[in-house]
């Protein structure tokens, strides 16, 4: 008798559950953004608040008030007041890893254990306070560019890190951090639908 | 575990920068990212003959619509998960090059769908567009790379001497 888990049901369940997560996402995207741009603000601006002068939501989409501004067809820092330049993006486009693991969670078959999915949750905000500090972290120094650089007196290296972090943050760990995490917290599962690799990490040790 | 999640982070960060290095994107993604574009015109002029291809740009010839497939859209990331997670397991090499290229595959071929469901789904609406584009297809292409690995770790034998028996 084969004790096998099958693969299908599970993946069929993922692909039913991912519209569901997507629309509870898109949703309340308000109200699970608020924590990553509250935490985002207050790292951004204890560490350069010669340069960010406030950051929030405006509906969907972020809101990044800067302390440089055009005068005179320069770019300066420290403009007149209502002068500060201001970039929106889009703090969605790194945040899509949330139904991406709550759809892996809820499909998981076995007792619910509300505290993994939380869990995972939690982390995945952390994970997205991340993304964030990188993306805007690129718009000050590209966009924004040579007065942000000279004003925090960054290198060629803390540039290239920004580009770095930027790619790490917007591309890869949107991507890979649901399936990690979902492989980490349920490795039970996983365990059941492939024992080969289950046995491969136990003897690993 | 610990030791298979420290080398996939490992694997993946290592090739991430590697990919991201001038001379990597100029004569390997670029390329790679221009054939893609050419496969998926291919694919596309079979059933229409509206599609023009130039590079990595697939425009439609009669409306004002192009796409331009940049990184993130070339499946390459999704790759370097699979390959990084398929590296870090230790299995017999066949198994590990019977898994890549399977996954190549699977994640190459889903990626011309999602290319060219994109192109289309743009011409008709550009909302649905973005957030096919930006969501959607992110998450969908992830998955594949995570069934493919989930499917080539159950072909996997128990380790010899590990205690694990066949039910």
């Amino acid at each position: 008798m084969s004790t096998e888990t099958s693969l299908r049901p599970f993946v069929v369940r993922v692909l039913l559950l991912l519209p569901l997560a997507f629309a509870l996402w898109y949703f309340t995207a308000a109200w699970h953004l608020a924590p990553v741009v509250w935490l985002s603000e207050l790292i951004l601006r204890s560490w350069m608040p010669d340069a960010v002068a406030d950051l929030r939501l405006r509906g969907d989409a972020l809101l990044l008030v800067t302390h440089f501004g055009e005068v005179g067809g320069r770019l300066v820092a420290n403009p007149p007041p209502g002068e500060n330049l201001g970039f929106l993006s889009n703090p969605l486009s790194y945040s899509y890893s949330l139904p991406v693991f709550a759809a892996l969670a809820l499909a998981t078959p076995g007792r619910r254990q509300w505290w993994r999915l939380l869990a995972g949750l939690a982390i995945l905000m952390l994970v997205a306070v991340a993304s964030m500090l990188a993306t805007l972290l690129k718009t000050l120094a590209f966009d924004v560019g040579s007065v942000f650089v000279a004003q925090q007196q960054w290198g060629a290296l803390a540039r290239n890190g920004a580009a770095m972090a930027y790619q790490f943050g917007s591309l890869l760990l949107p991507m890979v951090t649901p399936v990690v995490l979902w492989l980490a917290l349920y490795r039970g599962y996983l365990a059941e639908l492939a024992p080969g690799i289950a046995s491969r990490w136990r003897g690993a040790r | 575990m610990g030791r298979f999640l420290f080398l996939f982070i490992f694997l993946l960060a290592t090739m991430f920068a590697i990919e991201m290095l001038q001379p990597v994107q100029r004569h390997v993604v670029l390329p790679w990212t221009s054939l893609l574009a050419d496969a998926s015109g291919w694919l596309m002029r079979l059933f229409d003959d509206q599609v023009a291809v130039s590079g990595k740009i697939i425009s439609s010839t009669v409306k004002p619509f192009s796409v331009s497939i940049e990184p993130g859209c070339n499946g390459v990331e999704a790759m370097i998960v699979l390959v990084a997670a398929i590296m870090a397991v230790r299995a017999p090499l066949g198994y590990k090059i019977t898994g890549l290229l399977g996954g190549f595959v699977a994640i190459q071929g889903l990626n011309l769908v999602r290319i060219i469901s994109l192109f289309y789904l743009g011409l008709w609406d550009r909302e649905s567009f973005e957030w096919a584009h930006l969501y959607v297809w992110q998450a969908l292409i992830i998955l594949d790379a995570l069934v493919v690995f989930l499917v080539w770790a159950r072909f996997l034998p128990p380790e010899p001497g590990s205690g694990a028996v066949d039910a």
